[in-house]
């Protein structure tokens, strides 16, 4: 069962969620029950450190009198509980959401202008919770998570094409299929960490095994799946022929 | 001295000078990369074929007197460059101009630690036959020479040359016409050199009056250099103005707006009021909801822009943003700029920033540019010692993700995308510098994040 968490300082408005929640969850039957709904921020994160497990918090933007705003709680929250859903409710339209996304992965954000508008987004984002965990459910895909600076990237490993060692010391270049990014890392620690999916090819690569789409051994060069080419060491040539 | 003798001599020669080189262009110019393991044991080889070959050369002239003329030896001294220039490129894998300009650069300065270190420990020409003046030859050659040539080096690096000359190098306009001069030095040097020493003039007033005129030629050299690049920060400059007068007309437009809008906003608060009276709750609500939107469509989105505009410190950035924003609205294109806390600086030089951020956002723009819906979004977080600029749009066309890259990879036909390899190019310059880029759901992200004096 997934808790639900509220933090809001208008108690007005805290009610009228709160209501409108337990409203959805029984109409719905979702399995999902509201652990707290509190103006207090601390009294949040006291009480998702007490009951760990992943949550869904509606968190305002604006919390008068706090310390913390709403987005420096995200931060923390996210801390405590990394798969956690968050949603922002916010007296104004435009609220700088793409970066509340990016740093803190929330989900979606209410504008609270108006009742029925209030109603009808805490609605669709109890839906959406939901509908991503039956689709995480029947999923099995296995992620690269990797900390670049402040920010936590995931990619699927099976669009990962290599990782590339460039010119600056211990710089790293993901290859992938939608992706292109660089991250401070070492070639050796991720051979370990990816394991036999991975061949080390070159000094300067490691290569995911099942996206080469051929070889060319005159060259020493791998061709990928996406039309990528890297470079494959000698010795490494009868490892490369058995794995394929 | 025996052939062999004479090619070991020019064999460790060649390798203190392509070692000289190499060193000046990882530490002093840092064109070159630090990191040795993409260079290929084949490459080296091949490198070290053509030295043993130019080698060779040198000694058969050293054999046949032919370093007797002056020209041949200028020949030589510029066989030696193209080589050491040729090397660095096939072990690097880069450019030839780029290695050409290392190789001039260090040329010169082992020109004049050299000629220096000769003019201090002997009068004349040293007769390498003669096994007394051979030893003082290596002693200079390989000893003092090569000492002086770092002592001074380093004097370069820590007044900053070695800097102002990669930027130079990179000005495509530029180097043509400067590095044609600077190519010429070994005939500037010697050239004249020899017709003094021709005329009764000795060896080393010779080459001290040309090493002095080398001298006033670099100075006058460097003086245009900085002339012209004064003149282009004027420019800048002027641009910065235009696009602060820019902003100081879209603040005078959005005061005039909030008074016009405070007019009408007295009239509809008479309506509201008497809807009021009436006890039409649900009118009422109604009247609100429409004063709410007609504001935030009116002005309150452009008080959002200007708000999260203000929170960026930095004078270029902002001028930047601002003339984006008005080249979207001009286009139709609506820009959702996003700087939640203030942003005052980062480590990367400003020009650069600016370069970087203004090919993201072109890209962005001629990419959305005549759609419908047209929205570029455009983020800048500053926090916790990191900065993360960030561009996005939604795609039109496929895009190739390893492709972008390359020089003249675009999805919008011949001769574009230069933009995007010139921003890989900046950014490989800054070791706390992470570029990312992205296509997810639709939307092409373009990211470089950099870690400031304080991040972890």
């Amino acid at each position: 069962m997934l808790s639900v968490y509220i933090c809001e300082d208008q108690e007005e408005v805290r009610r009228i969620q709160r209501e409108c929640l337990e409203k959805q969850i029984m109409i719905q039957g979702y399995d999902m029950e509201i652990a707290l709904s509190s103006g207090c921020p601390g009294e949040i994160l006291e009480a998702v450190e007490k009951n760990p497990g992943r949550g869904i918090y509606f968190l305002d933007v604006e919390l008068k009198g706090e310390e913390m705003d709403g987005f420096a709680l995200g931060r923390e929250i996210r801390r405590l509980d990394p798969r956690g859903f968050i949603v922002y409710v916010t007296a104004y339209g435009n609220l700088a959401f793409e970066t509340f996304r990016y740093h803190l992965e929330a989900l979606d954000y209410i504008v609270k202008e108006s009742m029925e508008k209030m109603e009808e987004g805490l609605g669709r984002s109890l839906s959406v919770i939901t509908e991503r965990m039956r689709a995480e459910q029947g999923e099995h895909r296995e992620f690269f998570s990797v900390k670049v600076m402040d920010v936590i990237k995931h990619v699927p490993i099976d669009e990962i094409m290599f990782f590339e060692a460039t010119q600056r010391t211990h710089r790293i270049a993901l290859h992938g299929v939608n992706d292109w990014f660089d991250f401070i890392g070492s070639l050796r620690e991720l051979e370990e960490q990816l394991g036999e999916r991975f061949l080390r090819t070159h000094r300067a690569y490691l290569v995911n095994v099942e996206q080469i789409a051929e070889l060319d051994l005159r060259g020493r060069e791998i061709r990928m799946k996406n039309g990528e080419r890297c470079l494959f060491a000698r010795n490494v040539k009868g490892a490369l022929l058995e794995r394929m | 001295m025996s052939f062999i003798s004479v090619f070991a001599h020019n064999t460790v020669a060649s390798v203190v000078s392509l070692v000289c080189v190499v060193f000046a262009g990882m530490a002093v110019l840092k064109i070159l990369p630090a990191d040795w393991r993409k260079c290929g044991l084949c490459r080296i080889a091949l490198a070290m074929v053509c030295q043993g070959l130019g080698i060779f050369i040198a000694t058969v002239f050293y054999k046949q007197g032919l370093l007797v003329h002056i020209f041949n030896s200028i020949l030589l001294l510029y066989l030696q460059l193209i080589v050491n220039a040729f090397c660095v490129g096939l072990i690097f894998r880069e450019k030839f101009r780029r290695c050409w300009g290392i190789v001039l650069f260090t040329g010169i300065v082992l020109e004049y630690s050299g000629t220096l270190s000769f003019l201090i420990f002997t009068d004349r020409a040293l007769a390498l036959s003669i096994p007394e003046e051979r030893r003082v030859y290596m002693l200079v050659n390989y000893g003092v020479g090569p000492g002086a040539f770092f002592l001074l080096l380093y004097l370069l690096y820590k007044m900053k040359v070695g800097d102002a000359y990669r930027r130079w190098l990179e000005h495509g306009e530029f180097w043509s016409r400067g590095m044609i001069c600077l190519s010429a030095y070994p005939i500037l040097i010697y050239g004249p050199a020899d017709l003094l020493m021709g005329s009764g003039v000795s060896r080393n007033v010779s080459l001290g009056i040309m090493l002095l005129m080398l001298s006033v030629a670099l100075v006058l050299f460097h003086h245009m250099g900085m002339e012209e690049w004064q003149r282009r920060e004027f420019a800048s400059q002027q641009i910065i103005l235009q696009q602060q007068d820019v902003y100081i007309k879209t603040l005078e437009g959005m005061q005039e707006e909030m008074r016009r809008f405070r007019h009408d906003y007295k009239n509809m608060m008479s309506g509201l009021y008497l809807t009021a009276s009436e006890g039409e709750l649900a009118k009422t609500h109604c009247f609100i909801q429409e004063m709410t939107e007609d504001f935030d469509s009116q002005i309150g989105d452009r008080i959002w822009q200007m708000g999260q505009l203000g929170n960026v410190c930095m004078t270029e950035v902002k001028g930047l943003l601002l003339t984006k924003l008005v080249q979207m609205q001009r286009d139709g294109t609506v820009c959702e700029l996003e700087v939640m806390h203030p942003f005052r600086g980062t480590r990367c030089r400003t020009t650069d920033l600016c370069r970087c951020l203004g090919i993201l956002i072109d890209n962005a723009m001629e990419e959305v540019r005549g759609r419908e819906d047209a929205r570029v979004h455009i983020m800048i977080s500053s926090q916790e010692g990191y900065t993360t600029f960030r561009v996005k749009n939604r795609l039109y066309h496929t895009v190739d993700v390893h492709k972008i890259w390359q020089q003249g990879y675009s999805t919008k036909g011949a001769d574009r995308g230069l933009g995007l390899a010139s921003y890989r190019k900046i950014l490989a310059g800054y070791e706390d510098v992470l570029p990312a880029t992205a296509v997810q759901e639709g939307y092409f992200i373009q990211e470089f994040k950099v870690r400031e004096q304080n991040g972890k």
